[in-house]
């Protein structure tokens, strides 16, 4: 019983100021006026200089916004969001784009450093990840364009990709979540601000990882960003983002969207390790993460792996998914999710078989302590068409105390009689005689905590990038104890 | 009760639940509300005149009728009830908390019939329940509810059966005393036009068992919905069931357990089989509150789909505040194995045959789980019959003098 | 000054005595036994002095090198140079072999104000012990504990001992649950580490083990206290007359 509850206080006692992103880089803005109305998407379209269909587009979706009403099925409880004290757009002020890095404000390149993200190539290991950095609603650098110029990838800010790419944005965007498609994306769609674009041509193998870091900074500002990633026939590409927030008293909202393409014999894997700040532990602030991810399997043999690790944020509302056209494609969703203090997370995915012979495996590991609730929630839907579709699930909680609460709500649909589905969900805690074990070799509660929690996500950790994997491992412990590391 | 008017009318505003409602998501109503059935006559019932054979379970037991809803001693063995049980008809209890939002509540019947078995009695035969149902576009309202004193021991069987477009709605309330135990088999064989719509609120106090099966084949619509509470310790509550859809059949079974106190045990298999136009839907929940440590619980559903125009719809939950427990639930969703088939033909047994067989095999599994040896046997006739006639003509049931 | 130094121990499980006064003192370079029926304490007697919860010390003292060991953590003690070798060794899903014994000998090394040890270097020693005790890479690879045989959850602690090399071993019902073979890798495990500056604490049942590993003490214990305390020989006598008179006297 004692280990039990010291570990329980240990994981109490850990409040939100033991989150090292929370900092605040003090620079110059340029913002929009607080709220949102047709002036303020004009202003961001205008800002950004976009062409007329983009606009029109925009204006499009914020009147169907306007009809819509909030999502209220997933299990988390927040005060209602007030969408006019939001800023829709801020931005380090420059007069112009810098060329190159020697032009970005300094200051924002030592916020990078501090997160450990270094922008100067020459600091990155042997070139073995491109970075494009994000900065509250606009994307403030990225590495190594040269060399992925030279086997024809496109990786940069999604604004520019509008400027030198427009017959391939105006072609997929919303192309996997329509304008119309929920709330949030559809405010998304009014409201976005950058993101990153990725094209891979045919049959290249993407020579290196490519990462996106995003940073929301400036205060009661809303982070909508936009990400489109094409994976033309037979190319392949890894993908990764992270993302962190200045620890503030007020709830900030983070609402994008993310759109993946995979032609035939295409694959693209998209990992996350997820920090926003997550509030403290009494739920004061922190980010509502309100996220539509979803990738299309559109040719045959293609596959989509979603990987995430989400450690933050005071409310997680995400379901990154896929849709399996062509036939013989194949989709992947990884989660581990950590809810600790008073963090509520509903995530989990939707994997829609379409084609024959599609198969989509789902791991989540869902750890839930504090005063956290922590729900899997996901849908696996086998369409008539689907002959010989199979789908693995595994859905494990894990809960540390007895204040917090573990769910699993899986939808599972057949319409096939040659597919296999299986699905197995359970639920443990850590058990005194593992813990015991540890400290018994030497291992402090905090430490034999950490490895127990690891040990309970391998399964989803191993398919992280190496360089992720590191990173993730460490923000387990930190989330659960707060000093490791 | 003699009150004819439409079923719409008498729900009112609030209307039939649609698959909005998140509870109905899988199961729509526009069927029943198309058939807009009026509430049967107080005295429908009496055109029957005699229990029909063939369908109902061939259990040794104590008959208790019901025509059309009302209790029928003239058909019942109401003077030949083993000793420390009664029977009585009386005012329907109100209905549990967690129901009064449903509309269809609000056509609860007047009267319930009620089954007492006193306390420390452990009657020493079953009884059966038998709802027989004719007419058409009519609603009936079965409704029984069941209390076993403290270290109580029943049987108790519940068979469904009828003909024509009529819709029942059942409702039993089921109460556990300290220390009993209850042994509840439902056969739903309603007639295949039928709308079958059940709610079966199960309240356990400490140290009872409660032995549960429900075999479905009936209805065009069905939907078995049940509420455990488990409101005491050390109770062990088994909750089974098998139910088999074919051609223009969809049935649906809600469960919802609710583990209120510690070290309680709950254990849940289900096993489908769907046929060409057949749709099955399993709902199943358990809840874990804070107090409720130590609980283990456990749940499986199972289906098996035998045909391209069959469609299964899963939705197995798990929602959990206490942190020393044991929990986990599954779905598998498949095909009969093709090695199976092949190695059953390759000794010589041909394919239709190899598929009954392998299908009988994977519902006996099922039916294993009845605690109750004669019923279990009974019911695994039922399962043989269902599957003789499954892809052909529906069983039609005669009852006697009820179309005169 | 002797290495371990129990006196009058007095330990609560779930608000019952089970130790009543235990005396029992172990001088480095020493092998200990300690024999007796079920239910004496023995097992309660490892978990006191490895610092399990739910074991409450309700009088004595325990002295580990002069210090108190009562006073500390369960992975104080550890560090310190405290070992149980577990009866029931547990699974940790999930946590490689190597990850684990890596986490281990560096809290100790943090512990005693050491650097982590470097990555290669640790694989080559861990390697070179786990060869002596028959385990394979694959083995390290795999979750520790899980799907191990008995045989395997004991190899895997004695390498666990190898690696982090101890003061204090207490070996707790090591030959439950053991073939003769394994019996004689463990045992071997265990003689390797025989040495001056080290003691021995062996809590068993029955003597087969001490056949393998020689004690230089023996003392049975029985209702919570040492009932008598002699050579390797009174170890033959027990396993010829068994626990009746003791099992007797404590009655």
């Amino acid at each position: 019983m004692a280990a039990t509850a010291e570990t329980v206080d240990q994981v109490q006692d850990n409040s939100g100021d033991k989150y090292k992103y929370g900092f605040v880089t003090d620079i110059e803005m340029d913002t929009a006026p607080i709220g949102l109305s047709e002036d303020i998407i004009r202003f961001i379209s205008a800002k950004k200089e976009e062409p007329e269909w983009l606009l029109d587009w925009r204006l499009q979706a914020y009147h169907r916004w306007l009809e819509m009403e909030e999502p209220t099925w997933a299990k988390v409880n927040y005060p209602k969001i007030n969408f006019q004290d939001i800023y829709y757009y801020a931005a380090p002020s420059t007069k112009e784009k810098p060329k190159s890095l020697d032009e970005v404000d300094p200051e924002l390149l030592r916020t990078y450093e501090k997160l450990g993200i270094p922008l100067r190539e020459q600091e990155v290991l042997a070139g073995v990840v491109a970075v494009d950095a994000v900065f509250d609603s606009v994307s403030v650098a990225t590495t190594y364009k040269g060399k992925l110029e030279e086997v024809g990838v496109i990786f940069g800010s999604f604004s520019e990709a509008v400027k030198t790419h427009p017959e391939l944005v105006r072609k997929y965007l919303g192309s996997v979540v329509p304008a119309s498609d929920n709330y949030y994306a559809t405010l998304n769609s009014a409201v976005f601000t950058d993101g990153s674009f990725v094209y891979i041509p045919k049959g290249v193998r993407c020579p290196m990882e490519l990462s996106t870091y995003f940073r929301i900074n400036a205060e009661n500002t809303g982070q909508f960003e936009r990400t489109l990633i094409i994976a033309e026939e037979g190319s392949y590409v890894s993908y990764l983002e992270g993302c962190t927030a200045p620890q503030r008293d007020e709830n900030q909202l983070h609402a994008a969207v993310v759109e993946l393409v995979a032609m035939k014999d295409a694959e693209i894997k998209y990992s996350t390790v997820q920090n926003w700040y997550p509030g403290d532990e009494t739920g004061k602030g922190g980010i509502y993460n309100f996220v539509t991810k979803r990738g299309v399997c559109r040719g045959a043999n293609s596959k989509i792996s979603w990987t995430q690790v989400e450690t933050g944020s005071a409310i997680t509302w995400k379901y990154p998914s896929c849709v399996l056209q062509g036939d013989n494609s194949v989709g992947e969703f990884y989660s581990v999710a950590i809810t600790n203090n008073a963090q509520q997370a509903d995530t989990g995915t939707k994997m829609i078989h379409v084609g024959k012979n599609t198969r989509s495996t789902i791991i989540s590991k869902g750890i839930s302590a504090g005063k956290a609730d922590n729900t899997y929630r996901g849908l696996v839907k086998i369409l008539p068409r689907a002959e010989g579709a199979r789908n693995y699930t595994q859905c494990d909680s894990l809960l540390i105390g007895d204040t917090c609460g573990a769910h699993t709500t899986p939808y599972i649909e057949s319409r096939n009689p040659s597919a296999r589905v299986e699905h197995e969900a359970t639920t443990s805690r850590i058990s005194e005689d593992q813990l015991f074990y540890c400290r018994q070799r030497g291992l402090n509660e905090e430490d034999a905590v950490g490895l127990i929690v690891n040990g309970f996500c391998k399964e989803v950790m191993k398919e992280l990038p190496m360089e992720f994997a590191v990173e993730a491992q460490k923000l387990i412990g930190i989330s659960l104890e707060g000093s490791v590391g | 009760m003699t009150d004819r008017t439409l079923l719409l009318d008498k729900i009112g505003g609030a209307g039939l639940p649609t698959p909005r409602v998140e509870s109905w998501k899988y199961t729509d109503l526009k069927a029943l509300a198309r058939l807009n059935p009026v509430l049967a006559d107080a005295n429908s019932g009496q055109s029957i005149t005699a229990v029909p054979t063939g369908t109902l379970p061939e259990i040794e037991a104590a008959q208790i009728v019901l025509t059309n809803g009302e209790l029928r001693p003239d058909l019942s063995d109401l003077t030949a009830l083993p000793e420390g049980v009664t029977v009585e008809e009386t005012d329907a209890p109100a209905p549990p908390e967690f129901w009064r939002e449903d509309a269809l509540v609000g056509l609860a019947p007047g009267t319930a019939i009620a089954i007492r078995v006193a306390k420390g009695v452990e009657a020493s035969k079953p009884l059966h329940v038998i709802s027989i149902a004719s007419g058409d576009a009519m609603a009936i309202r079965p409704s029984v509810t069941v209390s076993l004193g403290e270290a109580a021991r029943l049987v108790l069987i519940e068979s469904h059966i009828g003909d024509g477009t009529y819709f029942t709605n059942v409702t039993a309330n089921v109460t556990l005393a300290r220390a009993a135990a209850l042994g509840h088999y439902k056969l739903q064989a309603d007639g295949r036009s039928a709308f079958h719509i059940a709610r079966t609120a199960l309240t356990l106090g400490d140290n009872t068992e409660y032995d549960g099966f429900r075999l479905s084949t009936g209805g065009t619509l069905a939907r078995d919905e049940i509420r455990a509470t488990l409101d005491g310790s050390h109770i062990e509550a088994r909750l089974n069931g098998a139910y088999m859809a074919g051609d223009g059949q969809h049935i649906d079974t809600t469960s919802f357990i609710d583990h209120a106190k510690p070290e309680c045990r709950s254990h849940q298999v289900f096993k489908g089989v769907l046929d060409a136009g057949g749709r099955g839907v399993f709902q199943g929940k358990i809840l874990v509150r804070p107090d409720a440590q130590k609980t283990d619980g456990y749940q499986m559903n199972r289906a098996l789909m035998l045909s391209p125009d069959a469609e299964i719809d899963s939705k197995p939950e798990l929602e959990i505040y206490a942190d020393d427990v044991k929990c986990s639930h599954g779905a598998t969703i498949g095909e009969l194995e093709e090695n199976q088939l092949f190695y059953l033909m390759a000794r010589g047994i041909p394919r239709d045959r190899a598929r009954h067989l392998l299908i009988e095999a994977y519902l006996a599994d099922a039916v294993e789980h009845v605690g109750h040896e004669p019923t279990r046997a009974a019911f695994q006739k039922t399962i043989s019959a269902w599957l003789q006639h499954h892809d052909g003509t529906p069983e039609t049931l005669e009852i006697r003098g009820a179309r005169t | 000054m002797s290495l371990l130094e129990v006196r009058n121990l007095r330990a609560d499980v779930d608000g019952k005595e089970i130790l009543k006064g235990l005396d029992l003192t172990i001088n480095a370079g020493e092998v200990h036994a300690i024999m007796g029926p079920n239910g004496s304490g023995k097992s309660t007697l490892s978990y006191v002095l490895a610092g399990r919860d739910g074991y409450e010390v309700t009088g004595g003292e325990v002295l580990f090198d002069g210090k108190d060991l009562l006073e500390q953590a369960a992975d104080e003690r550890a560090n310190d140079g405290l070992f149980l070798a577990f009866q029931y060794p547990v699974e940790l899903p999930g946590v490689a072999g190597m990850t684990f014994l890596r986490e281990a000998v560096n809290s100790k090394r943090r512990h005693n104000g050491e650097d982590e040890i470097d990555a290669m270097g640790f694989l080559k020693l861990v390697r070179a012990k786990a060869k002596t005790l028959g385990i394979s890479d694959e083995m390290l690879k795999r979750a520790v504990n899980v799907g191990f045989s008995g045989g395997e959850k004991k190899r895997n602690e004695a390498l666990q001992m190898a690696v982090l090399e101890p003061r204090m071993m207490v070996l707790d019902e090591t030959d439950s649950g053991l073939d003769i073979d394994a019996l004689k890798v463990v045992a071997e495990g265990v003689n390797a580490m025989r040495s001056p500056d080290r003691g021995i604490l062996i809590i068993t049942h029955y003597q087969r083990l001490l056949d393998y590993i020689v004690p230089d003490k023996v003392h049975v214990l029985a209702d919570g206290q040492i009932q008598r305390s002699g050579g390797k020989e009174l170890a033959v006598e027990l396993e010829k007359k068994g626990y009746a008179e003791y099992i007797g006297a404590a009655a």
